[in-house]
């Protein structure tokens, strides 16, 4: 039975057990109103009061209990008016404007006339004071932003472009959102209530070349946008950046919709800065040429109360070219190279299309009940240039382009009910999540013939530009790291994920009032990965020239061993270059199951102080290539938090919490490291290929003409790492402590600190030089148990080692020995696994213990839209400290969750606490708008205001031909790139047409002051092998040496930029509302 | 007026003294305080890049003369006593005393020069064993050379200058810092091709001859030889001197080993005899004990 039926059957059981047995967890998707009627007069409260709320699906009624209290819940996010009758009075006191969003809590109290009173009253008393805009119920942090901010404040086009206006949050290299200290690859992306996040990598879906990601819909498509960025409770889980909460938008009973056309025109934004390195003659740049997206989307009843429709399509279509410049260098007075002309320039376009689409059904049979199905998809295809580190190289245009193919389908299926009058709520959500991502040539040949990568290269020898002729041996035209030949790295992958909760809530009263909630998650994916170098068939490789000097040559290839081997049998790695180890295509269908527990109450203990606790319990298993688990991690974190409203009336609120969360492993490492991957780097003397190297262009039987390697090196094993036992997930802590207050009607301020701190991390390393065989551990954090385990283990095979010595001795015919020698033989190999894994265990148990801290203190002022006027504003001052970056490494632009380099070796250990990439201790922002009426319309100004400090930088050398990795000083001693800050603007004229339709155009400018500051500099201090200075700094660089005992040479380009802001940039749009 | 909380507002209270108690601190990159501790203080292999054993249960072990010395310390030193920079290249300074015994042959002297490395000097080099290459960082390292070698058949002893070692933050160096080896007396090995057996020869068929062709005889030196070695190897087949050979040193680099390869292929159905005179002496003028030779013979063309 294969995995994805298996997964789909346990997921239907497990579902229809937590059915039965009343438990499960869900993603809010609605909101809560809470409050509590008194007597005008003397302040009583009022037993027996209807409450009436009016939404936009219609009506749901209940009434206020002896405290007077009473509570809405699973209401849909949209503005309510509430209405307060009493009994035996047509008398009604209203509250209108009431703002519901998901998972949060407004409180409405009211004071209304006593029962006799209002008898005689006749009349409707409304409530002026505007409904509070805190929301007391929880102590989560991170803003909300609903549709109302997304048309009328400067932002991207979808609504992974929000999720930066939280505070202390940006945009990281990863091109997903750090939250909280936290890589962009660490927030969990819900929408509907359904997990979308990336299944690869844990991103959101940016149109980076090289990556999938998770879904991600224009901003036409949401109603509104939560961005948890810390103190959540015990129903959310699986992040260590932030939980963000995507609604889409459904049908009213009113029929409401837009169309809309956004255009980005080339003319519109100023030329970009150029990105010139010097040492090299390649430079490059993307310009725009167009971005037009159009889109309608409408909404509304089917059967009024009952049933109501949404669907949405909107079509993009983005077009931008790459310019790759090539400068000549010329020399000086000394001989010394300086900046030269340009001697030549080509052009490669890049059209790219996007295909949203969204429909939703919303069933409300009564009040008490809704069903919600939809389906949402965002197919795409584009093409573009190839970038390699930033140097281009475009001899054939054919070459350079590349093809890449997405999609992210999503379809969920939500019903919640409230039973035995509103005191128990049953919430169930189903859904699936498929993502698809392709990345390969649009060339077919391109796809069959080896890469080539020249190292010390230049563009004569390459390309023969004019220009670049060598003047005696001074080269013009240097390129490093230039590639030609075939494609590379042709990467696909098709990823299921289907995922189940349910949620039960059981309100009632008992020494206070308890709301409390328990509840399931259920997911299994499915991850089906194809990789291969591209290349013909049996001679699939990169082939890099030149890599440890002139006449040198290296070739890559991937491997897998053979079942039952371990890469410590091979002494001589070489032979993973040839069948049946070789590997054509490397493979990997890879699965994943997750299973999460929660309980938690709120228990208000007085009306205006709530205590919420809650346990959650997670259990993830992985699946390697065979189907096999390899992995299981259960942990369970708690959560605590408090909630006092000083005022009582949900106009404030002084809260603390403290959380255990743990991380959702991505499937990145199980395709990978469980997949069979191995690379084998084999180097050749060139002189004994039968094509001799230099005209070498990726054509058949070229490096498979060379002779015997000399030597090599295996990475990744070719079969699964090892797996510590006890393995811990991993985890950080949190406290959050803050206090809001509402100043003025709508208007909060606030004051909230974070403190996190990690737990463990999970990582693969070595530790042993002999051996380079990787396992997954907790380093700087292995438990004594596992390390007593691998003991035990190796005592075990000590002994079958020998028994089977024993059987050998004493056999007494040739048949016995042979059987004896061959057992013998196993075990021998399974001791010097075990052997090896336990210095391995022992080497990465040594290494520091793994740190990322974050502390962080944010103010902040929100202003709900009311009076004309809008505005988000905060400041953070933040500290990021620590040994470990998270998920992503940033100076290796690495994307390997769970599995990056940290603990690759000893070296890499070193020099490493410092300030973190996503250190910006000032970040501050501003948005906003105001409306003011001219003519017959309204004419709407945005401003939109980011300002951070700069990222730490850091100097860095080679890992004796490994790649960039050492941190030759510690880690942030390059000081900081610059301040970045940034001011969008958008003007819009809004008409109305008729009274519930109007037409809209605006203009959007992004970078008013057209900023281009460098956002990342060169942090390659030297390419040379070069070991740590511990402790050192920039002083101690001309003492350094490489590790062939010369002093090292610095990187001319070493400090320069390497990217800016984007530049001043303009859209226009035309909306129709209705 | 009312007041915008009930009373002094505690959230500020507690959120001071969270930022204050709690929050993070700047990370301490400098060099720890007080004097330089040498972890080790080793006698490295010039060819293998290893440390080499100076003692086992039975005493002083004999080693090659061949070597560096490395001592490794546990903080950054300053650089300004242990180091000389001339355009960037470090010319390094004398951080040691040596002594001899006994003296060195009249007329040879032997420098020694002490680099400075902050970063330290790796165990593994790129590309120089199976596994890939690892680098293992060591920390600061003074590693110190002698040119052209320690002399061979010697008892060497060696204590670092306290008085220019210190920490980078001045304070001097206080420990022991001493080390004594010996060096083997100057000696060659020479290793010929050898032949593979006949599986199918019976049990009196005697020694399998080598095919005669281009096989390389290789000869090893414990020290690093003069410079006219190649005059002190000799070929000869049977009790004739054979010309057609070229003497050069090893293709990897290593200065102690050369080879000695026929132009064309070994003569057929030969005695071929190297040998290593008695008057081959090392860069120092010590000279072997002993004439040392080995023979290969040859089977038909």
């Amino acid at each position: 039975m294969s995995r994805i039926r298996r997964g789909a059957i346990a997921l239907g059981l497990s579902v229809a057990l937590l059915l039965t047995n009343g438990g499960a967890q869900a993603q809010e998707v609605t909101g809560k109103i809470t409050g509590r009627v008194v007597d005008k007069d003397s302040g009583q409260p009022l037993s027996g009061v209807t409450v009436i709320v009016q939404g936009p699906q219609g009506d749901d009624a209940t009434l206020t209990d002896g405290s007077g209290d009473y509570y809405f819940t699973a209401l849909a996010v949209g503005t309510y008016v509430i209405r307060f009758y009493v009994a035996n009075s047509s008398t009604k006191t209203e509250q209108g404007d009431v703002q519901v969003s998901a998972d949060k809590t407004v409180r409405v109290n009211a004071r209304i006339g006593s029962q006799a009173a209002a008898a005689a009253a006749q009349e409707t008393y409304v409530i002026a004071r505007r409904p509070p805009a805190v929301d007391v119920g929880s102590t989560r942090l991170g803003p909300t932003f609903d549709s109302t901010f997304t048309t009328s404040v400067p932002v991207g086009r979808n609504f992974g472009d929000i999720l930066e206006k939280a505070p202390g949050a940006f945009l990281d290299k990863t091109g997903s959102v750090s939250i909280g200290g936290a890589t962009g690859l660490e927030n969990i992306y819900l929408v509907d209530g359904i997990n979308v996040t990336g299944t690869e990598f844990g991103n959101i879906n940016s149109n980076s070349p090289t990556l999938g990601g998770g879904s991600n819909f224009p901003v036409e498509f949401i109603e509104q946008v939560s961005v948890n960025t810390g103190g959540y409770n015990a129903e959310f889980g699986g992040a260590m950046g932030g939980v963000v909460n995507a609604i889409t938008k459904s049908g009213t009973n009113e029929l409401r919709g837009s169309a809309f056309a956004y255009w980005e025109p080339y003319f519109l934004g100023a030329e970009p800065k150029v990105v010139n390195r010097l040492g090299s003659a390649i430079s490059s740049v993307t310009k725009p040429d167009y971005d037009t997206n159009i889109g309608v989307e409408v909404g509304g009843p089917i059967l009024k109360n009952k049933l109501f429709y949404w669907v949405g399509f909107a079509p993009r279509w983005q077009n931008s070219h790459v310019f790759r410049f090539t400068n000549a260098l010329m020399q000086d007075a000394n001989g010394d190279p300086v900046a030269g002309p340009e001697v030549d320039r080509r052009r490669i376009t890049e059209p790219r299309s996007t295909y949203h689409y969204g429909l939703k059904l919303d069933f409300v049979p009564a009040p008490e009940h809704r069903l919600t199905v939809s389906v949402f998809g965002s197919p795409s295809s584009g093409s573009g240039m190839r970038a390699f580190q930033g140097f281009e190289a475009i001899a054939d245009p054919s070459w350079s382009r590349e093809t890449v193919v997405r999609d992210s389908t999503d379809v969920s299926a939500h019903w919640i009910s409230k039973l035995f009058e509103r005191k128990w709520q049953i919430e169930v959500t189903a859904g699936a999540h498929r993502e698809y991502f392709n990345n390969y040539s649009p060339t077919p040949g391109l796809n069959a013939r080896n890469q080539e990568e020249w190292w010390g290269a230049n563009l004569w020898d390459q390309e023969g530009i004019a220009g670049c002729q060598p003047i005696g041996s001074f080269q013009p035209c240097p390129v490093d790291n230039y590639h030609n030949g075939g494609f590379g790295l042709v990467k696909q992958y098709d990823a299921l994920r289907w995922s189940g909760d349910l949620k039960s809530t059981h309100i009632f009263n008992a020494a206070g009032h308890h709301e409390v909630k328990w509840g399931g998650h259920l997911e299994t994916t499915a991850f089906n990965q194809d990789r291969y170098y591209s290349g013909p068939l049996n001679e699939r490789a990169l082939a890099r020239h030149d890599l440890y000097g002139p006449g040198t040559l290296e070739v890559w290839n991937f491997f897998s061993l053979l079942k039952g081997e371990q890469p410590n049998q091979f002494p001589d790695v070489t032979v993973f270059r040839n069948p049946p180890r070789y590997q054509d295509h490397l493979k990997a269908d890879v699965g994943n199951f997750l299973g999460a527990l929660f309980l938690q109450d709120a228990y208000s203990v007085l009306p205006n102080l709530t205590i919420n606790a809650g346990l959650r319990g997670e259990l993830q298993r992985m699946y390697d290539s065979h189907d096999v688990q390899f992995l299981s991690l259960t942990n369970v974190g708690p959560r605590v938090g408090l909630v006092f409203d000083p005022t009582n009336e949900g106009r404030s609120k002084v809260f603390a919490h403290f959380g255990q969360y743990y991380e959702t492993i991505p499937m990145s490492i199980a395709a990978r490291y469980f997949g069979g991957e191995g690379l084998l780097a084999a180097q050749y003397d060139p002189a004994t290929c039968t094509n001799p190297a230099p005209g070498w262009t990726g054509g058949a039987n070229e490096w498979r003409s060379c002779g015997t390697p000399l030597g090599g090196g295996a990475y990744n094993n070719g079969t699964n790492y090892n797996v510590q036992t006890h393995l811990k997930s991993q985890y950080h802590n949190e406290i959050v402590a803050g206090a809001q207050h509402e100043l003025m009607e709508d208007l909060v301020v606030g004051v909230d600190y974070t403190h996190r701190w990690l737990g463990a991390i999970i990582e693969d390393g070595t530790a042993n030089p002999n051996d380079f065989s990787f396992i997954l551990a907790n380093p700087g954090n292995i438990p004594a148990e596992a390390i007593r385990d691998s003991e035990n283990k190796i005592k075990q095979f000590e002994a079958q080692v020998a028994q089977h010595q024993m059987e050998v001795d004493s056999a007494t015919n040739d048949a016995a020995r042979m059987a004896a020698q061959s057992a013998l033989e196993t075990s021998q190999t399974a001791l010097a696994t075990a052997n090896s894994f336990l210095t391995n265990l022992k080497g990465l148990a040594a290494e520091p213990k793994p740190e990322r801290t974050y502390d962080a203190l944010t103010l902040f002022f929100d202003k709900r839209f009311t009076k004309q006027w809008m505005m988000h504003a905060s400041y953070t001052y933040s500290r990021l400290i620590g040994n470990y970056e998270g998920l992503y490494q940033d100076h290796q632009d690495y994307f390997a969750p769970n599995g990056g380099n940290a603990y690759d070796t000893n070296d890499l250990v070193l020099n490493q606490r410092g300030r973190l990439p996503n250190d910006h201790p000032h970040s501050g922002r501003i948005d906003g708008f105001y409306n003011q009426a001219v003519g017959r319309g309204t004419l709407v100004l945005g401003l939109g205001f980011a300002a951070r400090s700069g990222q730490p930088r850091n100097y860095i050398s080679n890992l004796g031909g490994l790649g960039q990795l050492e941190q030759l000083l510690p880690r942030g001693s390059g000081g900081r790139t610059p301040p970045i800050w940034q001011f969008d603007g958008k003007i819009a004229y809004r008409y109305p047409l008729t009274p519930k339709a109007g037409l809209e155009a605006f203009v959007d400018v992004f970078n008013i002051f057209n900023r281009q500051d460098a956002i990342h500099t060169d942090d390659d201090y030297t390419f040379e092998s070069a070991a740590p200075i511990i402790n050192g700094t920039p002083d101690d660089l001309k003492y350094a040496k490489n590790t062939s005992g010369g002093p090292i040479t610095k990187n001319a380009n070493y400090g320069r930029a390497i990217s800016y802001q984007a530049p001043i940039h303009g859209r226009l749009g035309l909306r129709v509302t209705f | 007026m009312k007041r915008l909380f009930w009373r002094v507002a505690p959230e500020v209270v507690l959120v001071s003294f969270l930022v204050t108690g709690a929050g993070g601190c700047d990370p301490n990159q400098s060099v720890k305080a007080g004097p330089p501790e040498l972890l080790s203080f080793s006698v490295v292999d010039n060819v293998t890049g290893q440390p080499l054993e100076l003692t086992d249960d039975a005493g002083a072990i004999e080693i090659t003369g061949f070597v560096h010395l490395s001592a490794l310390f546990d903080r950054l030193l300053d650089p300004v006593p242990v180091t000389s920079l001339d355009g960037g290249v470090d010319q390094g300074a004398n951080v040691t005393m040596v002594t001899v015994a006994p003296p060195l042959p009249n007329g040879a002297s032997v420098t020694y020069t002490s680099i400075y490395t902050p970063n330290g000097t790796p165990l593994y080099f790129p590309g120089s064993d199976a596994s890939g290459g690892l680098v293992f960082g060591h920390g600061p390292t003074i590693n110190t050379t002698a040119d052209p070698t320690f002399p061979s058949g010697s008892t060497i002893t060696v204590s670092l200058d306290g008085s220019k070692v210190r920490s980078k933050k001045g304070e001097p160096f206080t420990g022991m810092g001493q080390l004594m080896f010996h060096t083997q007396p100057f000696a060659a090995a020479i290793a010929v091709p050898l032949a593979e057996a006949d599986p199918d020869a019976g049990t009196d068929a005697g020694a399998p001859a080598v095919k005669p062709e281009m096989q390389a005889v290789t000869v090893s030196f414990n020290n690093l030889p003069a410079a006219n070695i190649d005059a002190h190897i000799h070929v000869t087949l049977g009790a004739a001197p054979f010309a057609d050979v070229t003497v050069a040193p090893d293709a990897m680099g290593n200065p102690t080993v050369f080879t000695v390869t026929p132009t064309t292929s070994w003569p057929g159905s030969s005695t071929i005899t190297v040998t290593v005179d008695a008057t081959a002496a090392d860069a120092l003028g010590s000279t072997v004990a002993a004439a040392a030779s080995e023979s290969f013979t040859t089977g038909s063309n």
